[in-house]
């Protein structure tokens, strides 16, 4: 097997798996190509008028995604969303919990706008059309993710399945959202101006802590064959002792009154797409002890978010997966991710694989046994601790 | 007489959760029990210059006379309330100037209600006896919804346990929200414009509401299929004895948060469709046409048909203000207090807030006429009302005003920042403080008519107090900046 290309994802193994992580710095997406020809895309990204995802699918050949998977409403994530579902035939999309409350939400914020003569930005105009998108699929196709179930065909060799949110994240944002949109004859109605600055910064993920798009990230871990493969989204780390986030995530497939206790989907890990652009708030070391126990080295793929006052990858959290794990690889790499990324102990690798087309990206070609062949693109660099 | 009765022929008063609550049940309690005391239940009645102090009194009189009177064994007049009339937080973490429920009006007529045994009697909301079922944790406005989300896996057992334990039962309502069938959905949305049993919103189902109602409100798209779902799911319940269907307050509460991502035109034209539909003169009648008219925010409708109340009017006047219609929103506040109550605090504040609105940045080019109205009517607001008068919000936008119409307030502003201070606590936490709220509106006031430096002088005698000064100087912060009077019309 060879490193992935456009041309040959698999890296000329049929039986391989094939993961494509676009991270332009601000927006991720994912695809994954199964042997069995299906496609999963995880959230969409664009680079100025490029929708990235969209293109990449182009690129690739792919006309179908059987299975779409938008893990939660920040607009790095859902960008281009709509693009994708125009552009392919989405066979069934997977859509983070309380979506129509985030719907509700912007369209009452998009009225009390309108009422007061605020400019709309783009984003939640896009994201609103991208809801009634949804809505108006047959429901057959479209479901409320949370951590339970999966997604698999018989004798296919693989299954994806959702381990976040956990209810009481669910349960947390899901009561937040209803506050937010109950009617101006109830106590807790927030004026116009207050209410619409709201929902725009919890579209930007700059909301105040607890009130927060995070935590309806899904997460999804792959099964491969033996194979272990995560998909992070943008979950954190619990905040205040509450339950949820990564330690939700790890006491729940702890739980053995489930069926996934056996299944290992957090342990010896051979890729990781980090959570939240690998910020340190969402590194959680119990977890990542297990991504990189029993001799497994994954690698950690990081999509960096480039706006804001020290964006994440942040140098504590690049030192924090460190003392696990290995081998890094960023999506794009400006001269702050570098920074960072010395300044936490790692060292540039540039015997990676670069490819020319101009994606910034990561492919990474996981076979059914022996060693896993990457390949970068654009400014992606692959990293390691000595 | 109303048309809501029981077997028996006892009339039947339910709180709906909604602002015009305490004044709704008031007049059909009095109506059913005028016998006792006609005199009272006149007063009880009255629309016009009829402040809630004097109703509320009158309609003691009444209960006492009515338990004095009655002779029967059955009660007079049956009251449900799903926990709706049950007093709110009053304390300043939920500031009563944005109290819209009439929490205080609520918790008095609840006393009064409970207070006559003999001619009330109040309906116990029932709940499953399904024994050790999870379920039976749920209300009876929830359960039904929850066992159907369990029936059809979108919810485990395990997930309903945690709801319970969480005390978050009203997340199957986020859920159900998350799953429901898009006719489904609309139909909900359409026909929570309706209310509770009575003999007008009760009745509807696809086939009636065709033969009720004149002229479109979109109803034609509400399919019997939708509603059949709708009942399937729990959110819509069939009335046993009349067979007519109904949403339960909560499921009715959140659709109509929910409705609100509709263009609100359409689901204002649909009240306005059912207000113009109602024709009789009944008391129930003219009060529900008169609620549609609020809803569907036809001001001049709504005064047409303001026969026994008009405090809800300030719906209608509080969208205007945040609309920017300002005239509009000072009009029917100054008809609110000339016409039903003086003693409405609330619409005085809000009078004096939109009258001034326009002015704020220009308080010079203020005639002297709108200037003494505007003072009056502030001023008004912090004394019609003897709890009013301790309110921060209120006291703030007064002194604001004052100093920003070139009034000397050093006296009045010292006082008030002592009194206040002196309620601040020693957590070290002041965030939401009367006083964080108090000086929030005064040096709003002074800072957007350009006069920053006479707020700064009014603060300087605290300079040395760092705790204060913090509190007086930066008042946004402290209150988590939510500048909760700027839009609050």
């Amino acid at each position: 097997m060879s490193a992935p290309t456009l041309a040959d994802p698999r890296g000329g193994d049929p039986n391989a798996l094939a993961l494509f992580v676009l991270g332009p710095g601000f927006g991720e997406c994912q695809v994954a190509l199964f042997p069995d020809g299906r496609v999963l895309v995880v959230d969409a990204c664009m680079d100025g008028p490029r929708n990235l995802g969209a293109e990449l699918l182009k690129k690739l050949g792919v006309t179908k995604v059987d299975l779409f998977v938008v893990s939660h409403p920040d607009k790095d994530h859902v960008l281009g969303a709509d693009g994708v579902m125009s552009s392919f035939s989405v066979e069934k999309l997977w859509m983070y919990p309380a979506s129509q409350s985030v719907r509700t939400v912007l369209a009452r914020a998009m009225q009390d706008a309108e009422a007061l003569g605020l400019l709309l930005p783009r984003t939640m105009v896009d994201l609103k059309k991208f809801l009634d998108a949804v809505r108006s699929m047959p429901s057959s196709r479209w479901k409320t993710v949370k951590a339970e179930g999966e997604w698999t065909f018989s004798n296919c060799g693989y299954a994806v399945y959702p381990i976040a949110p956990v209810e009481p994240d669910y349960f947390e944002q899901g009561e937040k959202l209803q506050a937010k949109f109950m009617r101006p004859d109830s106590v807790s109605h927030t004026p116009g101006r207050v209410f619409v600055d709201w929902v725009q910064n919890f579209l930007d993920d700059e909301a105040r802590a607890d009130d927060h798009a995070n935590f309806l990230s899904v997460a999804l871990s792959m099964v491969f064959g033996s194979r272990r493969i995560l998909l992070a989204g943008d979950v954190e780390c619990a905040r205040g002792g509450r339950d949820g986030g990564w330690g939700g995530v790890m006491r729940e497939l702890a739980d053995p009154s489930t069926t996934r206790v056996d299944l290992g989907l957090l342990r010896d890990l051979d890729v990781i797409k980090v959570a939240h652009h690998g910020s340190h708030g969402a590194v959680h070391p119990p977890a990542w002890r297990e991504h990189c126990s029993g001799g497994s080295n994954p690698l950690a793929i990081v999509a960096p978010f480039n706006r804001g006052r020290n964006p994440p990858p942040t140098e504590l959290g690049l030192r924090l997966i460190r003392q696990n794990c290995k081998r890094l690889a960023f999506t794009s790499t400006s001269t702050g991710v570098r920074d960072n990324a010395r300044a936490a102990g790692w060292s540039e690798d540039t015997s990676a694989i670069a490819q020319p087309e101009d994606f910034p990206m990561v492919g990474v070609c996981v076979p059914q046994s022996g060693p896993i062949e990457f390949s970068i693109w654009g400014s992606a660099s692959l990293w390691t601790s000595p | 007489m109303s048309e809501n009765l029981d077997r028996a022929g006892v009339p039947t008063v339910a709180a709906y959760g909604e602002p015009d609550d305490h004044l709704r049940m008031t007049v059909l309690i009095a109506e059913a029990l005028q016998r006792f005391e006609p005199d009272a239940a006149k007063v009880c009645r009255r629309g016009r210059r009829n402040p809630w102090p004097f109703r509320f009194a009158a309609l003691q009189e009444l209960l006492r006379a009515a338990e004095l009177r009655s002779a029967d064994e059955s009660p007079a007049v049956r009251v449900r309330d799903a926990g709706v009339l049950r007093p709110a937080d009053l304390t300043y973490g939920a500031p009563r100037w944005t109290d819209w429920t009439f929490a205080r009006e609520n918790a008095s007529l609840l006393a009064a209600l409970e207070g006559a045994p003999e001619v009330v009697r109040f309906e116990s909301v029932t709940t499953s006896t399904v024994e050790g079922s999870t379920l039976s944790g749920f209300d009876d406005d929830l359960q039904p919804l929850a066992r159907w989300l369990l029936d059809h896996e979108h919810l485990s057992e395990r997930s309903l346990q945690e709801c319970l334990r969480r005390q978050r039962p009203r997340h199957v309502l986020v859920v159900m929200w998350d799953v429901i069938d898009p006719d489904a959905r609309e139909a909900a949305l359409r026909l929570s414009a309706f209310r509770a049993p009575q003999h007008l919103n009760g009745v509807f189902g696809p086939i009636a509401l065709r033969k009720q109602m004149s002229g479109s409100m979109g109803l034609e798209s509400v399919s019997r299929p939708a509603v059949d779902m709708l009942l399937t799911m729990g959110l819509l319940r069939r009335h046993e004895a009349s067979g007519e269907v109904y949403f339960p307050r909560q499921i009715r509460e959140f659709l109509r948060a929910c409705a609100n991502e509709y263009p609100r035109r359409e689901l204002q034209a649909d009240h306005i469709t059912i207000a113009r539909a109602i024709s009789g003169q009944g008391t129930e009648d003219r009060i529900e046409q008169h609620y549609h008219a609020v809803q569907g925010r036809d001001a001049a409708l709504a005064l047409r048909t303001s026969k026994y109340y008009g405090a809800d009017l300030r719906t209608i006047a509080r969208e205007a203000s945040l609309t920017g219609a300002y005239d509009d929103a000072a009009t029917i506040y100054r008809n609110i207090v000339e016409s039903f109550d003086a003693r409405d605090a609330y619409a005085w504040e809000y009078l004096g807030f939109n009258l001034w609105r326009p002015y704020r940045r220009h308080p010079d080019r203020m005639r002297s006429e709108t200037s003494r109205e505007i003072g009056f009517a502030l001023s008004k607001a912090c004394t019609v009302d003897a709890d009013d008068s301790t309110n921060p919000l209120y006291l703030g936008r007064l002194v604001g005003f004052l100093a920003v119409t070139g009034n000397n307030v050093s006296n009045e502003f010292r006082r008030h920042v002592r009194e206040f201070s002196a309620r601040l606590d020693h957590s070290g936490s002041d965030g939401g403080t009367p006083l964080a709220w108090f000086a929030q509106q005064v040096r709003t006031a002074l800072s957007d008519a350009g006069k920053e430096q006479v707020y700064e002088k009014l603060c300087a005698p605290w300079v040395d107090d760092e705790r204060l000064h913090r509190i007086l100087t930066n008042p946004y912060e402290t209150v988590g900046g939510e500048d909760v009077g700027a839009d609050a019309g």
